[in-house]
């Protein structure tokens, strides 16, 4: 007992992640989330508040937070910020109609104080549909070039075909790993 | 004093009186002298630096200067259109030095003053912002399509021009051609091309058919139309209509409403996504959850089918065959603006009167 369990669910917890999938309504936050866990994504309905998938992955488990991206639900995300490792900002890339909301909201984000230490992910989802935005061209349109210190990367991707998805979630995890190993 | 009364009661024992005055005379003098001392010491560490009243002279007269520069700053740019950048900059770097002056003041003025310093500060900043964004406006961001193409024409008209250096320009123009961006008076232009959606329409019937639609469809900016969509398409984007009647095939990805009014939309989608929408019939065949979001006055009813030749098959490719109608879905809306038990008020189920049979408007023009 004793110190072994102690030391058992420390070495536990540095294998675990938190991550937190925001941004607007309709980027396809549920659907990135479906598809990297294997599961149907043809009847997901709008996410009402939030859900939460844990997966494993390599040889860590993702507590992943699906945080519904409906204005009248957009102030209740500072309730997930805590001890998060890193963020998902999820983006339909073919709304460009709003893409200047997308940007507002992503900043406003970037100052809250307990998001400071955590990776950024910027999914530039739907690039299947055809009129979608670049990556390139979304970086420009987000302003991501001010980020600072911020360790961010805007990943071209989508949930319906699976493409990009992988790679970006490994950037992810691999960032982290690499923070946490400094730290530890 | 204690000491002088009892050196005075003492005095005929021990000393002489003329002496004891003597040596009080000298402590009271020495005390006289390191009190102004003191004072002289205190005077010369706080007059020029900490005294309040002569540091806001200073300030008031310096914060004037300023006031003065940012004023003609601002009269030179009403007459002559002239850049006056470096003026300006001056202006700003004194005002900056303004703010540092106060802020290192700032703890030992009154509140009151320290109030109305910054107060002005704040008036003069406004002034000088103004100042600023008039010499120089911050360019509005803009999507660059219309742009790139301009500079693409400019570049290939430089080319007829020099034709040996046609192919060196063109390719110039290209690698431009992602960072352009447009000028503020281009942005109101439409930017969607003509299969990607319908824009800016006016009491008008549009119909587009399967070979003119697929991926994504936006319908902005329409008053008293009917818009007809015969064919699959892998989102929709509705924002800005009133009085119109949409019918579509199956979309295979969401459907996005925005700030729509007294309208019928009838849609088969995966997703539908109702936002600020008003006295608004939605007839639908969806796969999830409906949801309506700050809105009120919606009724929902089934799909009703477009009649054009393989309807039926798009709509069973799409998933959105009998199977998902039987789901039933369609009356299953949630309210986000409603976060309560109670039903919400601002959705009802259309009455079956109403509901029942076809509307003409669908048939009339898909013929």
């Amino acid at each position: 007992m004793g110190l072994l369990s102690i030391i058992k669910k420390v070495k536990k917890k540095e294998k675990e992640l938190r991550v937190l999938m925001v941004g607007l309504d309709n980027a396809g936050k549920t659907t990135i989330v479906k598809r990297i866990n294997g599961e149907d994504i043809s009847t997901i309905s709008p996410t009402l508040g939030f859900s939460i998938k844990t997966m494993q992955y390599k040889s860590f488990r993702l507590n992943i937070w699906d945080v519904g991206g409906q204005k009248s639900l957009r102030s209740y995300w500072r309730n997930y910020f805590e001890q998060t490792d890193a963020m998902v900002w999820v983006i339909d890339s073919a709304d460009i109609h709003r893409m200047l909301d997308c940007r507002d909201e992503l900043h406003n984000l970037l100052k809250e104080e307990k998001l400071a230490g955590a990776t950024l992910l910027i999914f530039a989802n739907k690039q299947d549909v055809g009129g979608a935005l670049s990556d390139k061209q979304i970086e420009q349109v987000l302003e991501l070039s001010a980020m600072g210190t911020r360790h961010w990367r805007i990943a071209a991707c989508s949930a319906v075909t699976g493409q990009g998805l992988l790679e970006g979630i490994d950037w992810t995890v691999a960032d982290v790993k690499s923070r946490r190993f400094l730290l530890g | 004093m204690t000491a002088a009364s009892s050196g005075g009661g003492a005095a005929p024992q021990i000393l002489d009186q003329e002496t004891v005055l003597q040596r009080l005379a000298a402590r009271d003098a020495a005390r006289l002298a390191d009190k102004d001392k003191r004072v002289q010491q205190r005077e010369q560490e706080a007059v020029p630096a900490e005294s309040a009243e002569a540091f806001l002279e200073s300030w008031k007269a310096q914060h004037a200067e300023v006031a003065a520069a940012v004023q003609a700053v601002v009269q030179r740019e009403g007459s002559s259109a002239q850049p006056t950048a470096t003026s300006l900059q001056e202006a700003s770097a004194k005002f900056k030095g303004l703010q540092q002056d106060l802020a290192s003041a700032s703890y030992f003025l009154p509140s009151y003053d320290l109030r109305q310093a910054t107060r002005a500060l704040e008036t003069l900043q406004k002034q000088l912002d103004q100042a600023q964004s008039e010499a120089a406006p911050k360019q509005k961001f803009a999507f660059g399509g219309r742009k790139a193409r301009k500079s693409r024409q400019t570049a290939d008209s430089a080319a007829t021009d020099v034709a040996e250096e046609g192919s060196r320009q063109d390719g110039m123009a290209a690698s431009a051609q992602p960072v352009a961006q447009q000028q503020p008076d281009e942005a109101a232009q439409p930017l969607l091309s003509e299969d990607r959606g319908i824009q800016g329409a006016r009491n008008q019937v549009l119909v587009r058919t399967a070979d003119q639609l697929g991926g994504d469809f936006v319908l902005e900016d329409l008053q008293g139309c009917t818009v007809l969509l015969l064919g699959r398409l892998s989102a929709l984007r509705v924002r800005q209509l009133r009085d119109c009647r949409i019918a579509c095939g199956p979309v295979a990805g969401a459907t996005f409403v925005d700030d729509v009014r007294d309208s019928t939309l009838i849609l088969a989608s995966h997703q539908v996504r109702v936002h600020r929408t008003h006295a608004t019939a939605l007839r639908l065949r969806v796969r999830s959850n409906p949801i309506i979001e700050h809105c009120s006055s919606i009724t929902v009813a089934p799909y009703l089918p477009l009649r054009y030749a393989g309807a039926a098959e798009d709509l069973e490719s799409s998933n959105l065959g009998e199977d998902t109608a039987a789901l039933g879905l369609w009356s299953k809306v949630q309210d986000f603006a409603w976060l309560r038990s109670t039903p919400s008020p601002n959705w009802a189920v259309m009455p079956d009167s109403q509901s029942d049979g076809s509307l003409e408007w669908m048939d009339a023009s898909s013929t």
